[in-house]
């Protein structure tokens, strides 16, 4: 069975790959392990102002954001060899919103699951539900693995 | 590990079984079957028209309903003694209105780790994507839960 694990960022996202790994996965499943990272928010030029173009700024943002995923990358490739689960990581920058992008790619992929945790890094932080598994809860095709209960 | 399955007579629960039992389920798994069973509409009397009790009508729906339930507890049970899985049926009529509280009680109640279930069963409102029922659990629940598509 290939599974798509969403991740991101956070703590919630690798207990729930932990927990993946400890009570669902199966000898011969492959697990395909994405992150969709929303294009990050670039400074807008203000010509009005007759301010130059904040190249030393756009910089700095795209090299954290590119230091951000390739972390991300490690700390994913490392899990998965040490676990020796057969795997790929997909990390990756999206115009897409990351549920769009998610159900997206579990469909390239022929995904038969995804796993994800309740709620990531997002914004708005008061719901139970995160907007991303949300989406991907209401639209995927495929059974969904919500894993919760690994932060209370 | 314990895990609990909330079906309903739906297909989609059936097949959300058959798609667990082929792809998810380890050996040591034990399972706890839930039917939130919903209690059957009564007619209701219409004394102003000074109709007698309808004690028969309501017999037979009761019975027809209790029928449908034991039919649905023999299929499952019978796939999982097929596969020689453990398992138990527990059969909630405390709240038959909240089949979503009824499976995250039983859950707690049997200390179950996991919960599975389609996403919509033979609920009357039909045009969601995702039924009431697995909605409630999803935002309820404090174990992981897995949700099965149509």
């Amino acid at each position: 069975m290939k599974v798509l694990i969403a991740v991101d960022p956070s703590d919630i996202a690798e207990k729930a790959f932990d927990w993946y790994f400890k009570n669902i996965h199966k000898e011969g499943n492959e697990v395909y392990v994405c992150h969709e990272a929303e294009q990050p928010d670039l400074p807008t030029v203000f010509f009005a102002g007759g301010a130059s173009f904040p190249a030393a700024e756009i910089g700095r943002i795209m090299t954290d954001h590119n230091k951000k995923k390739n972390e991300l990358e490690n700390t994913y490739t490392m899990k998965c060899k040490s676990y020796k689960i057969k795997h790929r990581i997909d990390i990756e920058t999206t115009q897409d919103k990351p549920g769009v992008a998610i159900c997206k790619k579990a469909e390239k992929v022929h995904a038969n699951m995804i796993v994800m945790g309740t709620r990531g890094m997002g914004a708005i932080r008061r719901t139970v539900l995160g907007s991303v598994s949300d989406y991907v809860l209401h639209h995927s095709k495929v059974p969904v693995l919500i894993c919760r209960g690994q932060d209370q | 590990m314990k895990v609990l399955f909330a079906v309903d007579g739906s297909e989609i629960a059936e097949k959300a079984f058959d798609w667990y039992l082929e792809n998810v389920h380890q050996d040591s798994n034990f399972l706890v079957i839930v039917h939130g069973r919903e209690n059957p509409q009564i007619p209701t009397l219409n004394f102003t028209e000074g109709a007698a009790f309808p004690s028969d009508e309501i017999t037979r729906i009761m019975k027809e309903s209790n029928q449908k339930v034991d039919a649905l507890v023999d299929k499952f049970s019978m796939k999982c003694s097929e596969k020689k899985i453990k398992f138990k049926v527990a059969l909630e009529g405390g709240k038959p209105s909240k089949p979503g509280e009824t499976i995250l009680a039983v859950a707690d109640q049997e200390g179950c780790e996991m919960i599975v279930m389609g996403s919509r069963g033979l609920g009357t409102i039909r045009r969601t994507l995702l039924g009431s029922v697995s909605d409630y659990v999803i935002h309820h629940a404090k174990i992981p839960v897995i949700v099965c598509p149509v």
